[in-house]
């Protein structure tokens, strides 16, 4: 992406680009490694298949976001993802929180995944080349995510018994960190009047809540509601995130801390 | 390190993109000692058909059957008489074996004697829709379905073996990114298909 862009940038339109390619980029690099847990502990062999391959695609997303950031002079992109602290990171804590179980796992990917549909949506038309053609393309990849978990969520429910309590358990948690999802953090405006983000983030959610009512009511879960909108002062969107975080990066860069320099 | 895939920062005239993506010539312009500019053209499609059949060589290392070239992912060759310039489409971004062909194709370029760049670009997304004939044929003998068409109303393409159709989806995740795993109710066994 383009030094040719970059000389086009006002310092805060490329502050509010930085900050946002970043929080795409730690989105995507924290729930593939959350997914790539399970690999060996998943119900089946099917899934263990299904989540590692579903990693891959994440964490391939989050590297073509960090080499967008290494284009504009933000560092290297195994730097980005091993090396930044947690005050830095911009993921939404929806995404660092342990797996917990299966029911949880599937609400919680089922819910960012059309998150994310929608906001690819908006991106492919996104003043930024990079983004733009990220984003058609990424698209068409996400979309066997959300096949994938919105099957699980209505068999969880239809399913009724444990299924159906555990999945009810996990409407709460999950609908806890909707409001830091849903924030686009501190440059929200830039971003929509540059046409970075070329759609009001509330037009984002409304579309969102669109396609998972139908989905949770076919599962037999009563619609929550969305979240009261507040005004965000924490979170991660911030660089203000839990203990969870800490211990996902401890793990994940475990390997690449025992020898940075070395070549894979 | 440089970045697996580029932001595409030409823009392709209308007239290229009719030409088609593959196809594309361009020529020498370098202006000689007189001011005037050469354009030698035949030697530029000579070389562009070197190329192209370069790259009928490099195979995805995933699936060996078939070329990159018939997979759709060659999106421009461009050439002048003495420069190539390739750019690959990724079937999936996180697909890890972009590296592998990457290389493979710079090799294999190198060692027919062509000065080639390869770069993976997202100019367009790669579509199954870009896999040619031949390659669909190679793919179905290897044991892969080819995918469905757009639109199609299952995902779930023809067995690769006995041609039934009315399958089901085993897993929309297989060995590969590219990949999912069907189930024919005839032969009464699983098979790979490309993601529709």
């Amino acid at each position: 992406m383009p030094a040719k862009l970059e000389q086009e940038l006002t310092p805060a339109v490329r502050t509010a680009l930085v900050d946002f390619v970043r929080q795409l980029a730690d989105d995507e690099l924290t729930l593939g490694h959350r997914d790539s847990e399970w690999l060996g502990l998943a119900p089946d062999v099917e899934e263990d298949v299904a989540f590692s391959s579903i990693a891959q695609d994440e964490i391939g997303h989050a590297v073509y976001y960090y080499e967008i950031l290494q284009d504009l002079g933000e560092g290297h992109p195994d730097e980005l993802a091993f090396d930044r602290p947690p005050s830095a990171r911009r993921n939404a804590l929806l995404l660092e929180r342990s797996n917990g179980d299966w029911a949880y796992t599937i609400l919680r990917h089922f819910v960012y995944d059309v998150w994310d549909a929608v906001r690819l949506q908006a991106l492919t038309r996104s003043s930024v080349p990079a983004l733009a053609q990220g984003a058609a393309k990424m698209l068409r990849e996400e979309r066997y995510h959300r096949m994938h978990m919105e099957m699980w969520v209505r068999s969880l429910g239809q399913a009724g018994g444990e299924a159906l309590q555990r999945l009810t358990a996990a409407v709460q948690p999950v609908w806890a960190d909707l409001p830091d999802l849903f924030d686009f953090g501190p440059h929200a405006d830039t971003l929509v009047s540059s046409g970075i983000l070329p759609e009001p983030p509330a037009a984002l959610v409304d579309a969102w809540a669109q396609q998972v009512r139908p989905v949770l009511e076919a599962a037999g879960l009563p619609w929550p509601g969305l979240p009261a909108r507040g005004a965000h002062t924490a979170g991660g969107r911030r660089g203000v995130h839990t203990p969870g975080l800490e211990e996902l990066l401890t793990t994940m860069g475990s390997v690449h801390r025992l020898d940075p320099a070395a070549r894979w | 390190m440089e970045p697996m895939i580029r932001a595409d920062q030409t823009t392709m005239t209308p007239d290229e993109a009719v030409a088609g993506p593959d196809r594309l010539t361009k020529c020498d312009a370098a202006a000689g000692a007189d001011g005037a500019v050469t354009c030698d053209r035949a030697a530029a499609d000579e070389l562009r058909e070197r190329v192209l059949a370069v790259l009928d060589e490099v195979k995805d290392p995933e699936i060996p059957a078939v070329s990159v070239r018939e997979l759709g992912m060659v999106y421009r060759v461009e050439t002048t008489a003495h420069h190539a310039h390739v750019q690959l489409l990724p079937t999936f971004v996180g697909c890890p074996a972009l590296d592998l062909i990457r290389a493979a194709a710079r090799r294999r370029l190198a060692e027919a004697g062509i000065r080639a760049e390869v770069e993976f670009v997202l100019s367009e997304p790669w579509t199954p829709d870009r896999i040619t004939p031949e390659g669909i044929e190679k793919l179905r003998q290897f044991g892969i379905a080819p995918p469905v068409r757009p639109g199609a109303p299952s995902l779930v393409p023809p067995c690769p073996y006995c041609g039934a159709e009315g399958g089901e989806i085993e897993n929309l995740f297989g060995p590969t990114p590219c990949r999912a795993i069907f189930y024919c109710r005839r032969c009464r066994q699983p098979f790979e298909g490309f993601k529709p």
